[in-house]
């Protein structure tokens, strides 16, 4: 039994069992009923397989282990990269399970396929320690999500596939140069993250070399000039889609940030600092701005997303700043993460049900919903409320952490981001005016019997889990504060030396 | 004579005498199981040979004789000519084997004019509209680069008072002399702007012998290319071939991506867009004869995407979409593995402009590669959405 609990057995099987699972699926795609037997098997073996990395984790905080495929390239877990391994099985499993309940998602074996895909694509993002093979799954998993969005039967939504593809990919080719010329002199085997991290072993490098890393990330998550690809991508891709987009991919942006630029680059943080406070702020304020004008209820959540975002690139410049507390910085910028997450995925996957009820996100149509769908009124509620950062949920913890640790550095643009939530708050009470309260307008779809079910028992299922981890979060934010603790403290070592040694 | 030929070059006469064993045999119905065994067999033969190529030549050879033989059994296939087409693939196999192992000049020049001369003939007879005029194009822009070449010719012969492969590094006139040699190495190989011909002629062809055309001519002139380069360039010459390669890359690179981009038909845009993959493919002979085997496996890995992109009917097939993915070198394709070679050798010997200008025009491609999916799945029958050509 032991032997479960090895590195060696948990941790490359967090990337190549989803992965042996893509390659399966897609070869059982006509055969639904072995399908949905794998994708039982599967789901149950990763779940199992994180509990493990998760016990052995609790023991031993960093894991590294060799791949079972290509034998050069190893997997380094820390607790970091563990907390977003969970967000990515949990938001993963659930799409799953809409996908195989929902009568109007195609059930193909191409889509399944991809969701694994996706998973061990992901996982191999946050797990990898190499460089390059960093670059590989960083780029690659836009791939899924891709032919995802691009298998929509209209050219807006073809177009928006390939935009959010090269917005992401140019990011991408700069990460690659960055990264190639800050390593050339190294041999291949020498490029482990988790090694160059520590201070002092990485190469001499160019100014802008930084700049590259960074810029690749801000794409990602995104920040504000280099946003565009999101919303028109969120508003022609499908629901499940939509979700795994806001809760997965942009936080590879931010866990990228955290790993590289934060522990190796500091001191090119430190100037680029005026720039990067003020493309937050205005991600913040203005995209929240732009939310607030939106008609389209799924490009509304998808702005609001992009401002949450923002949060996490202010602190997580924070992290470089000298007397900054890095330890809080980092728990604050993870929980922001974490709970952006969930409740994106929660309100994506809401948006998707009211969709598939009355196929219409156009807010002036909608309206009185609350007298006929009590269930989705009080879920869609309570995800707004999260979102519009109400205490006691984790979207208040993630906001009111951030600006904590911003506020001893830069009291004044904490003031105007605080006054901002102000706008959030409107935003989210919009939509759950707009939607659930007042008279029925008429406008709607002539209610049919069949449409006029509230939430379904998958769908409860699906948005309870999310609202469990909402609730969790808000009211003991420990849970994932305690758990990063040893790790958001080796951080903080690593920027000090860093600032100690001017490197 | 058929002696010495078989003790100085014994993998390649083997290879050669099983080819000719195929192409006469292979067309006969009784015999396709002979025809498909002796694939088998030169495919373990030419495998072998490559495993165990200790130069350049043998590999650059053996890789041409393979690809060939495998291309040659869907051409003959789909050809109302299969006579002609027998007849010019023995003449193209022996033209090729001249090219790669050419110890001078005069031999290099005519092995690369006998493999033109049934090109000129097959384009002509290809049944498609405005084939004549096409090959008749081709021909004279040929002619033209040829009589360049012979020039530089007659400059060496003026100078060395020989045609072999030597070293020649004194001045302007050696400088002129590359210019014009390489220009018809160039033009053959189809790298811009000396690669004004290929649009034309892919319009005409089918996919599969579009991808014959992409590949095997390019393994015997990379192969000749590699022996010019261990035999002729001395420390001057080094520079200069060195300049032009360097600055063709980036011409066929930024013309080639920037014509794909506005391409509305695949003939088209699979021409341009095989001009802007040889500047990948060229670029690691700037270190010399040594980056040969990177060249070949760059335009290997590129025609065998593109294969399996041509070769699948469905556009939602895994073949379609892996041979399109290829194609954009995302990872972890295998075009997207040697292009990170390619970068990485760059890096190593201080191309560091070039290196980042590849992975950014890499951007570029990846950008029509997607337009071409995109668009592939609705498109009429007039654009992409059609591979007849």
């Amino acid at each position: 039994m032991s032997l479960f609990y090895q590195p060696s057995f948990w941790l490359p099987a967090l990337v190549e069992v989803p992965l042996g699972l893509a390659l399966l699926t897609q070869f059982l795609r006509h055969n639904s009923w072995l399908r949905q037997k794998f994708n039982l098997f599967g789901t149950i073996a990763i779940v199992l397989i994180k509990i493990l990395g998760l016990i052995s984790l609790k023991y031993h905080p960093n894991a590294h282990a060799s791949s079972w495929i290509v034998g050069h390239c190893s997997y380094h877990c820390d607790r970091l990269s563990s907390i977003f391994i969970c967000l990515s099985i949990i938001c993963v499993l659930l799409t799953l399970y809409y996908q195989q309940n929902d009568n109007n998602v195609e059930r193909s074996g191409h889509h399944t396929a991809l969701l694994w895909w996706l998973m061990a694509l992901m996982h191999g993002f946050f797990l990898i320690d190499h460089l390059l093979g960093l670059f590989v799954f960083f780029e690659a998993s836009l791939i899924p999500l891709f032919y995802w969005i691009s298998a929509q039967d209209n050219q807006q939504a073809r177009h928006a596939a390939v935009k959010m593809f090269l917005y992401t990919a140019a990011g991408s080719a700069l990460l690659l140069i960055s990264l190639m010329l800050l390593c050339h002199n190294l041999p291949l085997e020498t490029w482990q993250i988790s090694r160059l991290s520590q201070p002092g072993t990485l190469p001499s490098y160019a100014a802008w070399i930084p700049v590259g890393f960074l810029i690749a990330f801000l794409v990602k998550i995104p920040l504000w000039p280099l946003h565009a690809w999101l919303p028109h991508a969120h508003t022609q891709a499908p629901a499940s889609a939509s979700v795994l987009l806001a809760a997965l991919m942009l936080k590879m942006g931010g866990y990228g940030m955290m790993r590289v630029v934060c522990l190796w680059f500091p001191q090119s943080l430190i100037a680029l600092s005026p720039a990067l406070y003020t493309a937050s702020l205005i991600s913040i304020v203005l995209i929240s701005l732009i939310a607030w004008g939106q008609s389209d209820l799924k490009k509304m959540v998808a702005y609001s997303s992009i401002s949450h975002m923002g949060f996490v690139v202010l602190v997580l410049t924070m992290t470089a700043q000298v007397g900054a507390d890095v330890s809080l910085c980092w728990e604050a910028a993870t929980m922001q993460m974490v709970s952006h997450g969930l409740i994106s995925a929660a309100l994506f996957f809401c948006v998707g049900f009211l969709y598939e009820r009355f196929h219409t996100r156009d807010l002036s149509v909608y309206g009185g919903l609350g007298s006929m769908m009590p269930w989705m009124t009080t879920y869609m509620t309570f995800f707004l409320l999260a979102n519009a950062g109400v205490p006691g949920l984790s979207g208040f913890m993630g906001e009111l952490s951030t600006l904590v640790a911003c506020y001893p550095h830069i009291p004044e643009i904490v003031v105007l981001v605080a006054s901002s939530m102000v706008l959030s708050a409107m935003i989210n009470l919009r939509i759950l005016i707009d939607v659930f309260y007042g008279p029925l307008t008429g406008k709607l779809p002539v209610p049919e019997k069949r449409r006029l079910v509230d939430c379904r028992p998958y769908e409860h299922h699906i948005l309870l889990s999310l609202a469990a981890g909402v609730l969790l979060l808000g009211l003991y934010p420990g849970v994932l504060w305690d758990w990063l603790a040893p790790q958001a403290h080796n951080a903080a070592m690593i920027v000090a030396q860093h600032h100690q040694g001017g490197v | 004579m058929i002696r010495e030929y078989f003790a100085t070059y014994p993998d390649q006469a083997i290879l050669g005498s099983a080819l000719f064993l195929f192409i006469f045999w292979s067309d006969n119905e009784n015999n396709i199981l002979k025809g498909k065994a002796l694939i088998a067999l030169m495919a373990i033969a030419t495998l072998f040979v490559a495993r165990r190529s200790t130069d350049q030549a043998s590999l650059s050879y053996a890789l041409f004789l393979i690809t060939h033989l495998a291309l040659l059994k869907p051409i003959l296939a789909a050809s109302q000519r299969q006579i002609e087409l027998r007849l010019y693939s023995i003449i193209w196999a022996l033209s090729g084997h001249l090219m790669i192992e050419a110890q001078d000049w005069m031999m290099l020049f005519i092995g690369g004019e006998l493999f033109s001369l049934p090109l000129y003939a097959w384009f002509s007879l290809r049944p498609a509209p405005g084939a004549l005029m096409s090959a008749t194009r081709y021909f004279l822009q040929s002619a033209l680069l040829s009589a360049f070449f012979v020039i530089g010719l007659a400059l060496f012969y003026g100078q060395t008072h020989s045609l072999n492969f030597a070293p020649w590094d004194q001045g302007l006139w050696a400088d002129l002399f590359w210019v014009l040699v390489l220009g018809w190495f160039f033009f053959k190989l189809a790298v811009a702007p000396f690669g004004f011909w290929v649009s034309e002629i892919y319009e005409i062809l089918q996919p599969i012998e579009i991808v014959w055309l992409s590949l095997v001519p390019k393994y015997a002139l990379l192969g000749a290319l590699s022996q010019v380069a261990a035999a002729s360039w001395g420390p001057e010459s080094w520079l200069t071939a060195q300049k032009i390669i360097l600055a063709m890359i980036v011409l066929t690179s930024l013309w080639g991506h920037s014509a794909s981009w506005v391409q509305r038909r695949w003939a088209k845009f699979f021409a341009y867009s095989g001009q802007a993959q040889a500047g990948l493919v060229l670029a690691p002979l700037l270190l010399g004869a040594g980056g040969l085997g990177l060249s070949l496996a760059a335009q290997t890995i590129y025609a065998l995407s593109l294969a399996l992109f041509f070769t699948s009917s469905n556009k939602e097939s895994v073949c379609y979409r892996l041979g399109l993915l290829s194609l954009s070198a995302l990872p972890p394709t295998p075009f997207f593995a040697i292009k990170i070679a390619i970068v990485w050798f760059l890096l190593q010997s201080g191309y560091v402009a070039l290196a980042s200008f590849l992975i950014l025009m890499g951007v570029v491609s990846l950008s029509y590669y997607l337009r071409l999916y995109s668009e592939s799945l609705i498109a009429s029958q007039a654009t992409f959405s059609s591979k007849e050509a």
